[in-house]
């Protein structure tokens, strides 16, 4: 396990396009945080600065941030394709590591890349928290549940990257069918194959995780307004929390073990 | 006493749709050979060595490396350079060495070990982007000896080396040789197979051709060449000789190719004795190339 962790973290940390990439993902995340504070909107009992304090603001961001998951895929994407132009997963094979041991290897950095965002999540959500100061700090400075689940959403993600990259070999080609496969694609297979079961389908399932925050509902006077925004509703959720986080986990293994499927199945040219 | 199997292939095959690249190969590589795998382009040298290393689905077939199913564990016990240098190229050397030396459990120390053999010292913290392609054939030669393997496995090694390259390889391999390891060698240059090969394997569509050891092969044509004055009488005597298994003329004199057990120097006297004055007697030994192409034809 050690081993293979050095062996990512050599080859991670010192890739440009990595370091990039998840600076690119922090920038924006940062700016469209920044962006959104400097709205001045209060309607009603609903106020934007609301959302950066406790406990809305771990809500509100980790359903930002939940956007900026799809970075996050794109980076495991480009590490994962870069093994295949590179011929290093071939040379690694060559050298002694097996095909569990190359699957083991990207798992730990999905968790690395999922790591990442749960911290970017927390440390600046308690920060504006902490700055915008309302509340009861004690009793809502921890509870931060929602975290861990952005934290399932972010590795679901990056799994499915993950398998994109080994089925298609390829950055450009992995790139652009998974962002085809999140939207337009599952919609279409939702509506014409699984009307009846399109919350079970993985991008729809894994994107509902973070919902739109309760708050903005709630004061905007329920459900339906936010609703109208096409966001996906807390307060209405189609399937109960604890089925939402199993079927997550589960296509998180499922997307692993496809990777590794594949991967054992086709040869290295 | 047997001499230990390090690599055994039997009954190999590897199909691409239509296209048969292997067809039922069997071939065996003993402890402290230096084995040379040769053929034409698209005989089955890559696909053979890739099927051996893991990186290629056999159709059917097996094959064995140290008499064990072959696996992760045996690779380690096997340095390896297949085809082109495979490095992350915005790693420097030493950390593409320190990759595969955490890959194969070695200590970081010997690193800067193989990169004095393959003269990359200088170069150890250059990003590998920034090699000369010769460089970077070297680098994958250092990767290969990491660890100092049991078996070095190289296909087409000389890829892309210049002279002194070419020379530091064949330094290399023998040295190798010397401490008793195995090596596999791929190769379309025959002079340096010749050179370093204690044995060598013809493959040609898939399928071996010859098998044997280098020094065997190459005694199996026994050639000489002669020029007469008197080609008439020389034709008449060569067709009446036991020692003669076939000759031909060309515009440089006759080209004779003897019985094993008949040198030079009886052809020599047998002529005298039948008043066979010769210009000139080159006693030629059979080279790999020529065996080679004879072969693949």
């Amino acid at each position: 396990m050690g081993k293979l962790l050095r062996i990512e973290a050599i080859k991670t940390f010192s890739s440009n396009t990595f370091r990039s990439l998840i600076t690119l993902h922090l920038v924006f995340f940062l700016l469209v945080i920044l962006l959104i504070s400097k709205i001045d909107i209060s309607v009603g009992v609903f106020s934007v600065d609301a959302l950066f304090q406790f406990p809305h603001v771990y809500d509100f961001f980790a359903w930002v941030s939940s956007w900026f998951n799809i970075l996050l895929a794109i980076i495991v994407i480009v590490l994962v394709s870069n093994e295949f132009r590179f011929g290093t997963f071939k040379q690694h094979i060559i050298d002694g590591l097996n095909h569990e041991q190359l699957i083991s290897g990207k798992v730990q950095v999905l968790f690395i890349v999922a790591i990442y965002g749960f911290i970017l999540v927390l440390v600046t959500s308690m920060i504006s928290g902490l700055i915008m100061g309302a509340g009861s700090l004690e009793n809502e400075l921890f509870q931060i549940d929602i975290l861990f689940v952005y934290f399932l959403q972010t590795l679901a993600y990056v799994s499915m990257g993950l398998f994109f990259a080994i089925m298609f070999r390829n950055n450009a080609l992995s790139i652009v069918s998974f962002i085809l496969y999140l939207f337009p694609g599952e919609l279409i297979i939702r509506k014409l194959l699984f009307p009846d079961y399109e919350r079970y389908l993985p991008a729809k399932l894994i994107s509902d995780l973070t919902p739109f925050p309760e708050y903005v509902s709630e004061s905007l006077g329920g459900p339906n307004s936010a609703g109208q925004m096409n966001f996906p509703m807390a307060t209405e959720p189609a399937l109960s929390q604890a089925t939402s986080l199993g079927m997550a986990g589960f296509y998180f293994v499922l997307f692993i073990g496809l990777s590794y499927w594949v991967l054992r199945k086709r040869s290295f040219s | 006493m047997s001499e230990e199997s390090i690599l055994k292939i039997q009954n190999l095959s590897k199909k691409y749709g239509n296209l048969r690249a292997l067809n039922n190969l069997n071939l065996n590589v003993n402890r402290g050979n230096v084995y040379g795998l040769l053929g034409p382009n698209g005989s089955g040298k890559t696909t053979t060595l890739s099927i051996a290393l893991g990186t290629l689905n056999q159709s059917a077939g097996e094959y064995f490396w140290f008499g064990e199913e072959p696996g992760s564990k045996s690779r380690l016990r096997i340095g390896s350079l297949i085809e082109s240098p495979n490095f992350y190229p915005y790693l420097t050397l030493s950390d593409n060495l320190r990759i595969v030396a955490n890959i194969k459990n070695v200590p970081f120390s010997d690193i800067n070990r193989v990169l004095g053999i393959t003269s990359l010292l200088k170069r150890k913290y250059s990003r590998f982007r920034h090699l000369s392609s010769g460089l970077k054939q070297r680098l994958a030669l250092a990767s290969a000896l990491l660890g100092n393997p049991e078996v070095l496995v190289l296909d087409e090694p000389t890829k892309s080396l210049d002279p002194e390259g070419f020379s530091d390889l064949r330094e290399i391999i023998n040295q190798q040789h010397k401490e008793g390891k195995t090596i596999i060698l791929a190769s379309h240059i025959l002079d340096e197979v010749e050179k370093v090969c204690t044995h060598v394997g013809i493959l040609k569509a898939g399928e071996l051709v010859r098998e044997g050891r280098v020094d065997e092969i190459l005694k199996k044509v026994n050639l000489i060449y002669v020029d007469t004055p008197n080609p008439d009488g020389l034709v008449r005597v060569l067709s009446s000789s036991d020692m003669v298994k076939e000759y031909k003329q060309d515009k440089d004199g006759f080209q004779i190719v003897l019985n094993d057990d008949y040198t030079a120097s009886d052809l020599n006297k047998y002529l005298f004795d039948n008043n066979i004055v010769l210009n000139r007697l080159e006693s030629k030994k059979n080279t790999l190339e020529k065996e080679f192409l004879e072969l693949i034809k």
